[in-house]
């Protein structure tokens, strides 16, 4: 194991703080949402963002889109959407010589980025079929498996206030997604700034995009950046925490050590560091955890949230 | 060894040693000086623990300061609370990783240990005041706490021989029970063990308070009667002793008085006695007759045994069946549960609302459950 040296980092860093300088600019208001954005991109994970109406979820998905130049596809879930809709099915068809087969139509889900725009409006049924193309990254049908393409990553927003009409992300599905980020509101400058700058609220195009080569020079960097013992050692310690923690039903899973890891050192990355500190954990922590914890009826009587319960449980465990 | 050449780590780790060694310290003193106290109020003579309680002072505390120095964290914590404390962003971890040396170092100026050693080093003045107060305080001070000296074994004994003494020139108790008492004072001073006297002590005793005993009866029929319980059945066969009993007594009349002996003014008259204690022996309430097979009396119970005076619907032709409407809705009495009972299942139609107050103390918990409900988590 060798230390990432500053001419490895440097130039990485200079193109990821272009595209996070780029991104800032197409969406106003909010860096530090999308500085975790494009941790969880490094980190390769799948991002849930959650928020109202209007707050720019697709806007921001959109947006990364177009400065990371990858195959972006968007699906609207609704009630009836059917698992065949996101993966593809088979259809039959004749071939020239008049014999027939079936052929399989890829769905949308082929893709690099795929918006899974109010992914709460689908069925369970039809949520699930999200399951084996976020962990495995391949679509299995009719006992043929696809690996989808590299990279791949679901954006998915959801509406926390409709309630009518939707149906719950399963823990199974809510456990694969490295980060749940709240889009919160703006403040007042940021408004007019939007109103004044924006034509019906257009955004503009980017004055940075990110290449394939690049992208892959950063995923490249991430996995070199050195995760030391006693980091990794509190990373157990915190994820080990939430089980048997105050108002929690059940911990999080190995999966979000793994998850608070990458995304750590990602975070890392970003901050032009060849190795991942403590703050660079707590800086993940919340965003990683507060889906993975299932809390019990008290939290709901004494009005604690997941996000609080995440952050109590760092700060009651020592980094040494 | 993360870090372990680091010269912030090694600051860091320096400063909590002597924060150790300093707290232990003051804490060896405070134990010597608890220590000095409790001597000096249990032991005596006090001049010989004088030597040993002067070296009390530099050994705890000099034992205290070591322990606490051994408790010092180990060097991989420590450069995990300098990480931390340094916000260095994992380069203190690092640091015996190869091509660390391309990165900067962080900067010491943050590395200082969280400075406590002055917060402990502040008991210090305390701690030697309290050793100087335990070790200058008068002597007279201990002097009531300490415990009286045990007395000597020879001296119980002889305490009863001189009481013996005494009885024996008095008069008071009979030759055979002074000489008994004697006899028994002997074997007592005979089986004494001088290593385990608590034997020998409790026989003393035993035998003091029946001394005392005997003085205190005073009579020698009594003595005996004292001394063996059986001589009560003498009070009952023999006329003499039961009289004796009765002067010892102060009882004019203990029941059993012959007739034509009553006394006027005794409850006597008339050879019969009727005060209380009066009659013949026996474990009743007074002169009421006692028998397993009479009925009890029921002249004070409430219980009359009759038959009530008979009542319409008494015999089953009497009784008339026929329709009548309820002056309440039937609907509504099948609705309202019974108390406690709860709604029973179907019970509550559609359209029927139902009235129930929320306790107080609950209303804030259901109105945030259902605002929850609603609300974004």
């Amino acid at each position: 194991m060798t230390l990432l040296s500053p001419g490895d980092i440097a130039p990485v860093k200079a193109v990821l703080d272009r595209a996070l300088a780029a991104l800032d600019a197409m969406l106003l208001g909010r860096p530090g949402l999308h500085r975790l954005v494009l941790a969880g991109i490094l980190a390769r994970g799948h991002i849930l963002l959650e928020g109202l109406p209007g707050l720019g979820k697709t806007a921001l998905v959109t947006a990364l889109a177009r400065i990371l130049e990858l195959d972006a596809k968007r699906i609207q879930f609704t009630p009836d959407l059917m698992p065949s809709d996101i993966v593809g099915s088979h259809i039959l068809e004749t071939r020239p010589d008049g014999s027939r087969e079936m052929a399989f139509r890829p769905g949308p889900v082929f893709c690099n980025l795929l918006l899974a725009d109010e992914i709460n409006r689908a069925s369970p049924k039809t949520q699930s079929a999200l399951l084996e193309t976020m962990q495995e990254r391949s679509v299995t049908l009719m006992g043929v498996t696809r690996p989808l393409p590299d990279p791949f990553f679901v954006l998915a927003s959801q509406n926390p206030i409709e309630l009518e009409g939707t149906y719950p992300l399963p823990e199974a599905q809510t456990d694969r997604f490295l980060f749940r980020l709240r889009v919160g509101f703006p403040d007042a400058a940021t408004l007019a700034a939007i109103i004044t700058s924006r034509s019906q609220g257009r955004m503009p195009d980017p004055d940075f995009t990110l290449s394939r080569d690049d992208l892959a020079r950063a995923f490249d960097t991430v996995s070199r950046v050195v995760l030391p013992e006693a980091v990794a050692a509190w990373i157990g310690r915190v994820v080990a925490a939430t089980h048997g923690a105050e108002h929690v039903k059940y911990g999080a899973s190995p999966r979000a050590a793994i998850a608070l890891a990458e995304s750590a050192r990602a975070l890392a990355l970003l901050d032009g560091r060849p190795c991942v500190g403590f703050d660079d954990v707590r800086a993940a922590a919340v965003p990683v955890l507060n889906h993975r914890l299932v809390l019990d009826y008290r939290a709901t009587l004494d009005g604690v949230t997941s996000d609080s319960v995440a952050k109590h449980v760092l700060d009651s465990v020592p980094v040494a | 060894m993360p870090g372990a050449g680091d010269p912030t780590r090694r600051a860091f780790r320096r400063s909590l040693a002597a924060e150790g060694a300093a707290c232990g310290f003051v804490l060896g003193l405070a134990f010597a000086a608890a220590s000095i106290l409790a001597v000096r109020a249990l032991a005596s003579p006090e001049s010989a623990w004088t030597p040993s309680l002067l070296a009390l002072v530099p050994s705890t505390s000099l034992l205290g300061a070591l322990l606490n120095l051994r408790r010092t964290p180990s060097p991989e914590v420590c450069a995990a609370l300098t990480e931390d404390a340094t916000r260095a962003g994992g380069l203190l971890l690092v640091r015996d990783v190869p091509g660390s040396d391309a990165w900067p170092s962080p900067e010491p100026v943050a590395a200082s240990a969280p400075p406590r050693l002055l917060r402990h080093l502040a008991w210090m003045p305390a701690a030697a005041a309290a050793l100087a107060f335990a070790l200058a305080a008068p002597s007279e001070w201990f002097a009531a706490a300490a415990p009286a000296a045990p007395q000597a074994f020879p001296d119980i004994t002889a305490d009863l021989r001189n009481a013996l003494d005494d009885i024996r020139e008095e008069g008071t108790l009979e030759p055979e029970t002074v000489e008994e008492i004697a006899e028994e004072i002997r074997r007592i001073e005979a089986s004494a063990d001088p290593c385990d006297p608590g034997a020998a002590l409790d026989a003393a005793d035993r035998l003091r308070e029946r001394v005392a005993a005997l003085l205190e009866l005073g009579d020698a029929a009594i003595a005996r009667m004292a001394k063996d319980r059986g001589s009560f059945a003498d009070v009952a066969a023999s006329p003499e002793a039961a009289e004796d009993f009765r002067k010892m007594l102060g009882e004019s009349c203990a029941g059993s008085c012959p007739r034509g002996e009553e006394r006027p003014g005794d409850g006597c008259e008339g050879g019969e006695c009727e005060g209380a204690g009066s009659g013949e022996p026996d474990r009743g309430r007074g002169d009421a007759a006692m028998s397993w097979t009479d009925p009890s009396e029921l002249g004070d119970s409430k219980y009359v045994d009759g038959a009530r005076e008979a009542v319409p619907g008494d015999r089953p032709d009497e009784v008339r069946t026929g329709e009548s409407v309820s002056p309440e809705d039937p609907a509504a009495k099948e609705l309202a549960p019974a108390r406690g009972e709860g709604a029973a299942p179907g019970g509550i139609s559609a359209g029927t609302s139902v009235n129930r107050r929320v306790a107080p103390a609950h209303r804030a918990a259901v109105r945030r459950f259902f605002e929850s409900e609603r609300k974004p988590q």
